[in-house]
């Protein structure tokens, strides 16, 4: 962490290695397509702010979390002063690149089908769970970055969870994941 | 509609509901066990292990998307930090000259002041701060021999400035110098030699 903050760009490197793929899970869960954008742009705040940053691993996925929430406010901000007309089919927008695997495909369906579960949360939950679970913060971290209370976090994590087990149910019940 | 082989690979199938709300379960260990990533204990209601699973798979390893822009990234990181680095250095430099303008000029003034070079009020200050040498006290007016045919000077305002110079400190001396400074720059020129005659004849009120 020192040696990325003093500019090391290996320490970098596996600092982008160790946090982009949590961060680009939570931003799908919270922002939806516009998750490498945001992702971009956070990446880009820490690296001209990243020589003041003092603290560990944990305090540094914390400011990331941060910024990153801090990013997804300011789009949902632009968003509603800005709509914007698909003009095409987003599923084609959005195809894979010819070079995909069928393995790599499938896999990342797995990790989608249940992101996709989790962002069918209502928001707050599911920035909660996402923060918890796949960013690896404790309560008390997630509570500053949401700006609320840790025993709030606590009971919306809890309805989240409650709720995604509704869900399960519902689609086993139905037979059908969506 | 989507078959059930649809869910997410890794997931567990779970029994349906038997009783309203029975599965459903969860304490508040429970709940930070899970989020924790801890997994399901082996008792707990399917469910517990269902969402294990889950989060599992939604935290699981990365894919070579997730880390495509890995060399884009770096690259931006050490744009940043070069950039960082010659603004720092620019900075520095310019503190560096700064401290040297700020050196010298405290070498100039001491030794101006050691050598009793300053003007009277910045030495006398000089003096009272660091214990440089005092002032000197005005060099004597030099007295003027009034050309030949010409009335001598009536006592006026220099007479005046003459004994306030006797009575006023010395920091006043470059006033008391005035005149003097006055009567040699009009020796030195003829137009402001006749000029101080003028003056010399309308000074003194009634002649």
């Amino acid at each position: 962490m020192r040696a990325a903050a003093r500019g090391d760009e290996t320490a970098f490197a596996r600092l982008w290695r160790d946090n982009q793929p949590q961060l680009l899970r939570y931003l799908r869960v919270v922002t939806g397509e516009s998750a490498e954008d945001v992702a971009s742009e956070v990446w880009l705040e820490v690296c001209r702010r990243l020589g003041k940053f003092r603290g560990g691993e944990s305090e540094f996925r914390c400011w990331l979390f941060t910024t990153a929430r801090r990013r997804v406010i300011d789009l949902r901000r632009y968003a509603s002063r800005h709509p914007v007309l698909l003009t095409g089919d987003p599923r084609e927008l959005d195809r894979r690149a010819p070079d995909d695997t069928a393995d790599a495909a499938l896999e990342r369906m797995s990790a989608d089908a249940a992101l996709d579960l989790i962002a069918r949360l209502p928001r707050e939950q599911a920035e909660i769970i996402m923060l918890r679970a796949i960013a690896g913060l404790d309560a008390t971290q997630v509570a500053r970055i949401v700006g609320k209370r840790p025993g709030t976090v606590r009971v919306a994590a809890h309805r989240g969870l409650r709720t995604l087990a509704s869900m399960l149910f519902a689609a086993s019940d139905e037979g059908v994941t969506r | 509609m989507r078959p059930r082989d649809d869910l997410p690979s890794g997931m567990q199938p779970f029994p349906r509901r038997t009783g309203p709300g029975d599965s459903l379960l969860l304490t508040a260990a429970d709940t930070d066990r899970l989020l924790a990533r801890h997994g399901a204990h082996a008792e707990a209601p399917a469910v517990q292990h269902a969402i294990a699973g889950l989060l599992d798979i939604a935290a699981g390893p990365p894919t070579d998307q997730e880390l495509a822009g890995e060399v884009a990234a770096v690259a931006t990181f050490v744009l940043g930090t070069t950039q960082r680095a010659t603004r720092s250095a620019r900075a520095r430099r310019g503190r560096v000259i700064a401290a040297g303008i700020a050196a010298s000029a405290v070498v100039a003034f001491s030794g101006a002041a050691a050598a009793n070079a300053l003007p009277a009020p910045i030495q006398e200050l000089a003096h009272t701060t660091f214990s440089a040498p005092a002032p000197r006290p005005a060099a004597p007016q030099p007295t003027a021999t009034p050309p030949a045919g010409q009335p001598a000077p009536m006592p006026g305002p220099s007479s005046t400035s003459q004994h306030a110079k006797a009575k006023a400190p010395a920091t006043k001396a470059p006033k008391a110098k005035a005149p003097a400074d006055k009567a040699s720059a009009a020796k030195a020129t003829p137009k402001a030699a006749a000029r101080a005659k003028a003056k010399g004849k309308a000074g003194p009120p009634g002649h």
